[in-house]
């Protein structure tokens, strides 16, 4: 009672530096919590998006892959070489009788591009469809040609404002080098006066040489992994079709992921609209107070060229005066009215944007890629070689309650045999094929010229197919050989082809998810007896660079707290020092006295004790009522970066008992690290001490 | 039996490489109940001498011998024992502890004794209070006391324990001559009701007077006993 006593009197007496070193304890064990809680919620938001969505509860892939598995890529953002393994049922099989084991389901996962083609190739492709058809709808055959001839113009200003860029880089290439020549070509009046006599040569002419001349960056690279649709959709249960349909049972197909679809095969301005109406609805953020939202506003109006060069003349006529009066412009310049309308700020954007869709985005190529189109997709093959094989988009999908999460959205859906196609691990017919082919094609770069050339485009052939080939030439033929199987679309296989055979890696997912660490046993155990030749990982350690980000951010957390925890440790030890300094005398009175050593190590402790009992309790009461009121409602995500560490819209955080005792664990030890220099000194003080008859 | 008893004591501290003599061959015994005075100038090893019969420090030669323990074999713990229940100590500069009030410092040593009742540390403490004459006083820190009162405190702190000996060094020198009166007189009258043993060290002639018994050191010899 009386070193109690004395302890408090002692630390009241000192209230300042008490304070002070209180403080820093306060700041410590409230951050301590706080962080914690975050990196728990961020660690369980990102456990959940992998786990219920793309990795499974854990991976297994080839035992002698050359690198480690990353689902969502590596730490530089290239896919690793994992390998394959040649038999999946087997594996299948084997895994399945491990008890905990709910479904293991094949995946191979790759990147891949595609080029829809720019404008000019999708109107051209239009337009020769609208030939085809009978009866001719003439009104539609001129509103589109009077668009290419828009489009062309286009292409005469940009190549003559680029002139010195474009010569520079392209001045060596045919096609530029003739670019004025054929400009001029259809421009004049009489490329078009006898344009519907001679549609497929005209049409072919602008398809070789003015689409090229477009550069427009069309490109999408895209993340997928092949597998079994209905086995994954089946397997994840949050699984869901969003647009379109799922890819029917034994077909070939693509499915993009919602998220994916949204952010990046959307159309530019669309897709920021979205964002600034969602920012402004979700985070209550404004355009005027937003730097981001400005500059989106900003990338917006810069790009208005792709809003109102897609948009046919007659289309923009009829929208012409409805600008007019929205924006109460006198202007009678369709662009110059775009661009003004996409100059938005807080008070219009509602109408605008609503505007926007209702007026505007019907006339626009709102995705890069519909819904139900069939598109090439090339990929490259672990030999270096490119493959393409054509895809149907069946839809988009999306795991449900991660709708925002860029992690569970992060991949595309295909299936296993056109995964295999095009990641070109197949029979040895098919590579034998392959093989053929690039001979015949001469192997390297295979620029556009030898496409051309290739398939006669610079003479004028009159082959109805040609413009089709020729569009799918853009996208397959730059990169490798084509496709020829596209009967093969439709073609039906069944569970087995799906299944049999090469895959690269496979989720499996658990019945009990906190039996991890058992059933990773138990599949090592599975794979030593029947020889399988796998290797398995829990979904952190397979997603990449992304499982790992929780460890690395409660890494540096735990550093952070561990260096306030050494300041607090070495101010207590400093100042309890200074305080044996300052009671030499009362210390030698008390051993004078007649007080053992042991009484003032508990007179010490005491002190420290009590400083960081309080203060401590204080940090984590503090820490803990932040977590409760912030972390009920949810911190937002701001950003993109935010909803990815998030996993979603917000973060929802957490009291966890643990980490209260770890930080009561860590005040005991500074306590009792800082304590035992400054009492080892004071009880070094000899009661002679008490004798200095200085007052 | 006697209370106190040196015999042949040397005391030498070392500074650096340099051997300083403070006591030279003292032998000395001090009976239960004296009230005696060590005078000398300064230098002179008054404060050693008392020292060691405080068992603060321990003789360099010689037997150092209080209540009958023969200082010299005992341990560090074993003294402060020895300190706690047989000496009590009157300091120049009173060294009263600055966070505690008047009766939490005369509490002090009855609670590191720590087989007391509450009753018992009570009883005593107020006894002591009183006859210090500072009842109105208990609840102040030593802060809010005049340099005669902390004395007093100090000296009510030191008889509590009930001690065979009481030392002081130099227990007037901070303070003016009428309170240093006070303060011998208080002693004086202890010495008689409680049959406590005195021996404190001062150069006052005016308290050096009052003493029943002088022992006169002069460069860490004894010198004049009366």
């Amino acid at each position: 009672m009386l070193l109690w006593k004395l302890a408090f009197r002692n630390l009241f007496v000192h209230r300042l530096k008490t304070l002070v070193t209180g403080l820093i304890i306060v700041f410590g064990t409230t951050l301590a919590i706080v962080g914690n809680s975050v990196v728990d919620a961020i660690s369980g938001g990102m456990q959940k998006s992998l786990t219920n969505s793309l990795t499974g509860d854990i991976q297994v892939y080839a035992a002698d892959a050359k690198e480690k598995i990353a689902v969502l890529g590596g730490s530089d953002g290239n896919l690793p070489d994992i390998g394959y393994l040649p038999d999946f049922k087997k594996v299948k099989t084997a895994l399945l009788e491990i008890p905990n084991i709910k479904a293991v389901i094949p995946m191979g996962i790759s990147f891949a591009m595609l080029n829809p083609g720019n404008l000019l190739d999708l109107k051209l492709e239009e337009l020769r469809a609208s030939y085809k058809k009978t009866p001719r709808d003439d009104a539609r055959l001129a509103a589109l040609k009077e668009h290419v001839r828009m489009i062309v113009r286009d292409i005469e200003r940009s190549q003559t404002e680029n002139q010195d860029n474009l010569g520079g880089v392209f001045g060596g290439e045919k096609l530029f080098k003739d670019a004025g020549e054929n400009i001029a070509k259809a421009l004049d009046q009489s490329f078009w006066n006898d344009f519907d006599r001679h549609s497929d040569a005209r049409l072919e002419f602008l398809a070789n040489k003015m689409a090229p001349l477009i550069f427009d960056d069309n490109q999408l690279y895209l993340s997928y992994f092949g597998t079994v649709p209905e086995l994954f959709e089946e397997a994840f249960p949050q699984f869901e079709v969003v647009k379109g349909t799922m890819i029917p049972e034994g077909g070939r197909g693509f499915l993009f992921s919602d998220f994916v679809y949204e952010n990046q095969v959307k159309h530019r301005v669309a897709r920021r609209l979205d964002q600034i109406k969602k920012q402004i609805d979700k985070e209550k953020l404004t355009l005027k107070s937003s730097k981001d939202l400005q500059d989106k506003v900003k990338a917006n109006i810069a790009q208005a060229a792709e809003v109102y060069s897609q948009i046919e003349p007659p289309a923009a006529a009829t929208l012409l005066p409805r600008l007019q009066q929205l924006l109460g412009s006198k202007s009678s310049k369709f662009p110059e009215l775009v661009s003004e309308f996409l100059a938005m700020d807080d008070t219009n954007f509602p109408t605008r944007y609503t505007f926007f869709y209702d007026q505007i985005a019907p006339q626009l190529i709102l995705y890069k890629v519909k819904v139900g189109d069939t598109f090439a997709i090339t990929g490259f093959t672990k030999s270096g070689y490119s493959s393409s094989v054509n895809m149907k988009v069946y839809g988009t999908y999306r795991f449900r309650s991660f709708e925002s999460s860029p992690l569970a959205g992060a991949l595309n859906v295909m299936d296993m045999v056109s995964f295999r196609k095009l990641f070109g691990i197949l029979t040895a017919e098919r590579r034998s094929e392959t093989e053929s082919l690039d001979a015949e094609m001469g192997l390297g770069d295979v620029g556009r010229d030898d496409i051309e050339a290739m398939f006669g485009a610079a003479t004028e052939s009159t082959s109805e197919t040609r413009v089709t080939s020729n569009l799918q030439s853009l996208t397959q033929g730059r990169f490798g050989q084509v496709d020829s199987e596209r009967r093969d679309l439709d073609t039906k296989y069944s569970r087995s082809d799906m299944e049999d055979g090469v895959f690269m890696n496979a989720s499996v997912v658990l019945k009990d998810p906190s039996r991890l660490d058992a059933t990773l046993e138990e599949i090592r155990a599975k794979n030593d007896e029947k020889k399988l030749g796998l290797q398995a990982a829990d979904w952190r350690d397979s997603a990449g660079i992304v499982g790992q980000l929780t460890v690395m951010v409660r890494g540096v957390l735990y550093l952070f707290v561990f260096v306030i925890f050494s300041v607090a440790t070495f101010i207590i030890m400093n100042s309890m020092l200074m305080a044996t300094l300052e009671r030499r005398r009362e210390i030698g009175t008390m051993r004078a006295i007649g007080a053992q050593r042991s009484f003032l190590l508990g007179l010490f402790l005491r002190e420290t004790f009590v400083l960081s009992f309080v203060f401590g309790l204080v940090g984590t009461l503090i820490g803990v009522g932040i977590v409760l009121a912030v972390g009920a409602r949810g911190i937002p995500a701001m950003g993109d970066v935010a909803t990815f560490f998030f996993s979603g819209d917000r973060l929802y955080l957490q009291v966890n008992i643990m980490h209260i005792a770890i930080v009561s664990l860590c005040m005991t030890i500074v306590a009792l690290v800082s304590t035992q220099y400054p009492a080892w000194r004071a009880m070094k003080i000899s009661p002679l001490e008490a004798m200095q008859s200085s007052e | 039996m006697d209370n106190i008893q040196l015999s042949n004591v040397v005391k030498e501290y070392h500074l650096g490489k340099v051997t300083v003599p403070a006591l030279k061959n003292v032998s000395l015994s001090i009976d239960r109940g004296e009230f005696t005075v060590i005078a000398g100038p300064s230098g002179s090893g008054k404060t050693t001498l008392l020292n060691l019969i405080g068992c603060v420090d321990v003789a360099s030669s010689g037997d150092v011998v209080v209540g009958g323990s023969n200082t010299a074999q005992l341990t560090e713990r074993e003294l402060t024992d020895l300190r706690l229940h047989k000496i009590g100590f009157i300091f120049q500069s009173f060294n009263l502890i600055p966070v505690l009030n008047v009766y939490d410092n005369v509490e002090f040593p009855l609670l590191l004794m720590k087989d007391l009742s509450k009753e018992e540390r009570r009883s005593r403490v107020m006894h002591f209070i009183e006859k210090v004459g500072l009842q109105d006083h208990m609840k102040h820190r030593p802060n809010e006391l005049s340099g005669g009162q902390r004395q007093r405190v100090a000296i009510a702190r030191a008889l509590v324990t009930k001690p065979r000996i009481v030392l002081a060094d130099e227990p007037t020198a901070n303070l003016d001559s009428v309170t240093g009166q006070s303060i011998i007189d208080l002693m004086k009258e202890i010495n008689r009701s409680e049959q406590t043993t005195f021996l404190f060290s001062t150069h006052d002639d005016n308290v050096i007077r009052q003493a029943n018994r002088i022992i006169k050191l002069r460069d860490g010899v004894i010198v004049a006993e009366s």
